[in-house]
Parts: C-alpha cells; sequence; structure tokens
C-alpha cells in the first residue's frame, strides 16, 4: 500500500545546453534523479510521464519559438497528473510583475539566473521536503489510522473507479465485506484495548493477498476487500482462506477468546440494479447480512450462484 | 568546478565564432538566442561578466525587434560581439 520508496525526481525545462551541464553538475549529490528536457513539448510530454516532485522550469523558454513559460507552468498546473508537482521558475530577466506572476500561477518559488550552486540547491531540497508533507498529508487523508488500511472515503472512491474500469474494460470486479463476529461481545468481555488489537490483527491478514487487492476499513468493525480483475468465484477461495485464518488465530493470554467473521461477496454481474458501485456494496452487504442470520462465520455470495455455505 | 568553468570556456569559444557568423549573415535571431543563453548561464559558470556583456547584446536586439525604426546597426551589435570574444580572451589567458 501507499507510494513505492523511490527517489525523487527532478525535471529541468530548459532551452539552453549550458544550463542543462550546469544544473546537472550542481545538482549530482542531491538524492534525485535529474531529467533535463530541452523545450517546452518535451518539457511537457516528460512531466505528464515521470510525474516529477519538482519542476525547474525556465519561464524565459519560448525565445527558441516555443510554449511560454507561463503558459508551460499553467498547463502543469492545470492537468490533474502534473498539478502535484512544486515549480521553481528561473529567470534571467523576470520583473517583479513577471515572478508575482508566476507564483500566482502555482509556482512555489524562483530562483533567478545566474544561480548560485548552494541557494539553488538549498531551493530546491526545500521544493522536495515540502512535495514530501503534501504526499504525507494526502495519504493520511486517505488511511485509517488504526490499522494502516485504506479508510471509508477512500474504499469509495476507488470502488467507483474499479466499477467505471471494470464496464470500460469488461473486467471482472468483485468486492468482499466482512465483519467481525459478535464484536460488541469481544469488547465487553476482554476491553476494548483486546477489541482493538482483533481489529489490527484482522486487518493484516485482510493485507495479505495480491498486490493489487484493495484492503479497506470500512467501519468499526467491518472491512471491505476490493478485488479488481477477479470474478466472484475465485473471490470465494480468497474469503475463506481469510475465514480460515483468522478462526485459527491464537491470542495469547486470552484463551477463551476465540474471533471468527462473516463474509459476503459480490461481483459486478451480481448486481442486479445497473450495477455501480452502490448496488455493488448493497449486493454484497445482502450476502453478508445473510452469512450472518446462517450462523455466521461463513462466506455467502450474492447473485444467479446458488449461496455458498462453507463453514 | 574547475573542470566545468574549462568545458564551458571551450563551448564558448566554438559558441562565439558562430554568434559572429550569424551576425555577418544577418541571422540577428539566433544572435539573440545565443547570447540569452549565455546570458542566463554564464555566471553560473563562474563569469558573470560575460553573463552581463551577452546581456548587453539581447537588451540591444530585443529593442531592434520591437523598433520599428530600425535605427540600431548591426554594426553595434557585431562591435558587441567583438567586446565579448575580447572579453573571453582576457578570460581564457589568465
Amino acid at each position: 500500500m501507499g507510494e513505492p520508496d523511490v527517489r525523487p525526481r527532478i525535471l529541468a525545462i530548459d532551452d539552453c545546453p549550458l544550463v542543462h551541464q550546469l544544473l546537472r553538475h550542481h545538482l549530482r549529490h542531491e538524492s534525485a534523479e535529474i531529467h533535463l528536457a530541452g523545450g517546452a513539448t518535451e518539457g511537457l510530454a516528460m512531466a505528464k510521464s515521470l510525474r516529477p516532485d519538482v519542476v525547474l522550469l525556465d519561464i524565459d523558454l519560448g525565445e527558441s519559438g516555443d510554449l511560454d513559460g507561463f503558459e508551460i507552468l499553467s498547463r502543469l498546473k492545470s492537468d490533474e497528473v502534473t498539478s502535484d508537482a512544486a515549480v521553481i521558475f528561473l529567470s534571467a530577466s523576470a520583473s517583479t510583475e513577471a515572478r508575482v506572476r508566476g507564483l500566482d500561477l502555482g509556482a512555489i518559488d524562483f530562483v533567478a539566473k545566474p544561480f548560485e550552486a548552494a541557494e539553488l540547491r538549498a531551493r530546491v531540497r526545500s521544493a522536495l521536503r515540502i512535495r514530501q508533507l503534501v504526499r504525507m498529508l494526502a495519504q493520511k487523508a486517505r488511511i485509517d489510522g488504526l490499522t494502516g488500511l485504506w479508510n471509508r472515503s477512500y474504499f469509495d472512491r476507488r470502488l467507483e473507479e474499479e466499477v467505471s474500469e471494470c464496464r470500460r474494460y469488461g473486467r471482472p470486479v468483485t468486492l468482499i465485506l466482512a465483519d467481525i463476529d459478535h464484536f460488541k461481545r469481544i469488547n465487553d468481555e476482554f476491553g476494548h484495548p483486546v477489541g482493538d488489537s482483533v481489529i489490527e490483527r484482522f486487518a493484516s491478514i485482510l493485507s495479505t493477498g495480491r498486490q493489487s487487492d484493495v484492503p479497506c476499513r470500512y467501519g468499526g468493525e467491518e472491512f471491505g476487500l476490493i478485488l479488481p480483475g477477479v470474478s466472484a468465484a475465485s473471490a470465494i477461495e480468497v474469503a475463506e482462506r481469510i475465514r480460515r485464518r483468522l478462526s485459527e488465530e491464537r491470542w495469547p493470554g486470552r484463551d477463551r477468546l476465540q474471533v471468527t467473521a462473516s463474509f459476503g461477496i459480490a461481483d459486478l454481474d451480481g448486481c442486479r440494479s445497473g450495477g455501480d458501485a452502490v448496488a455493488l456494496v448493497a449486493a454484497a452487504d445482502d450476502a453478508l447480512y445473510r452469512a450472518k442470520s446462517a450462523g455466521r462465520d461463513r462466506v455467502y455470495a450474492v447473485a444467479a450462484r446458488e449461496p455458498r455455505r462453507s463453514a | 568546478m574547475a573542470a566545468l568553468a574549462e568545458m564551458f570556456l571551450q563551448q564558448l569559444e566554438v559558441r562565439i565564432q558562430e554568434l559572429r557568423e550569424a551576425c555577418r549573415r544577418g541571422d540577428l535571431d539566433t544572435v539573440r538566442f545565443g547570447t540569452h543563453q549565455l546570458r542566463g548561464a554564464a555566471g553560473g559558470y563562474g563569469f558573470p561578466e560575460i553573463g552581463k556583456a551577452a546581456g548587453e547584446i539581447e537588451d540591444l536586439l530585443r529593442i531592434r525587434a520591437t523598433d520599428t525604426e530600425d535605427s540600431m546597426g548591426e554594426m553595434e551589435i557585431s562591435r558587441g560581439l567583438e567586446s565579448l570574444e575580447s572579453l573571453f580572451r582576457s578570460i581564457a589567458a589568465a
């Protein structure tokens, strides 16, 4: 989950090879990859494919007859893919007015040419720090504090995305909703710290699947697992494995504690009401309800298929 | 950094020749673009005087581009490039 640990990327867009050479030299000891673009078109294309953390942009670009530097800046900022990059603009001649315009267009800093190596490096590091903080904030807003799983708001958004992917490319998507059985009783009998550790343990079992699985904490003791590209039939195996692992868990010092969970499964074909994300959740919830009322600690799948008892 | 500065001076010699040639051809856009680049980069290699001299030529060309009277002669640009070259020679000799 989260971003893989990679070196930050810096993209410099400047039409002067002399400046490229200089930037490469000055930034060679920074813990970042340096990429160089010689013009507007190349720069914008590279920004889109590289998704750099910091962009050093020559605002005087355009002398070469290409797009103006301000135009590149506004394109970077209006494209969802590149808008998060921290842009530092460089200029040999920018007036106060031009600097204000650059900052108002969304650049975070300005460096005058010719630049001092030490100052350039310090400003790049500062931009990388800000970029890192913004990324952390964005990440935190999507993650459940107790379990480290994706939270409900991320779940909702992601499920919508997966459902529309599913429609566009006709690949299946399956949702497993899981609920820890008699969770209130566990809390009452063993105390909330034990309840929390049960939730954490279940979350870690949920996270042991494929890289593409999307495990979420849906609510208090309820969890969602989105399985892109997986049919309901294979999802039953997945849920069954999780169910078994949880019921076989040992709880040191709590010999009487036995934790189980119930699972409801629906895939996109299994939704009768048009097949959107809401219907998918409703169908999985329905299956979960049936698993509960049939005695808990079991996996049910909704749809034309026979409900499958597996306990 | 010393190696980098040396490399820059080597490239500069060629560049100045190219700019003078372009000026002789009357290709002032090339001269403007070239001096603009030097203005931005030379200081970074430790030669702010080169950047300043190049900037003066660029400014002349900029005025010339917007001035329809076309009062600025190519002589003046050519003289500017000459002094840029002699500046380079004095630095390279040092």
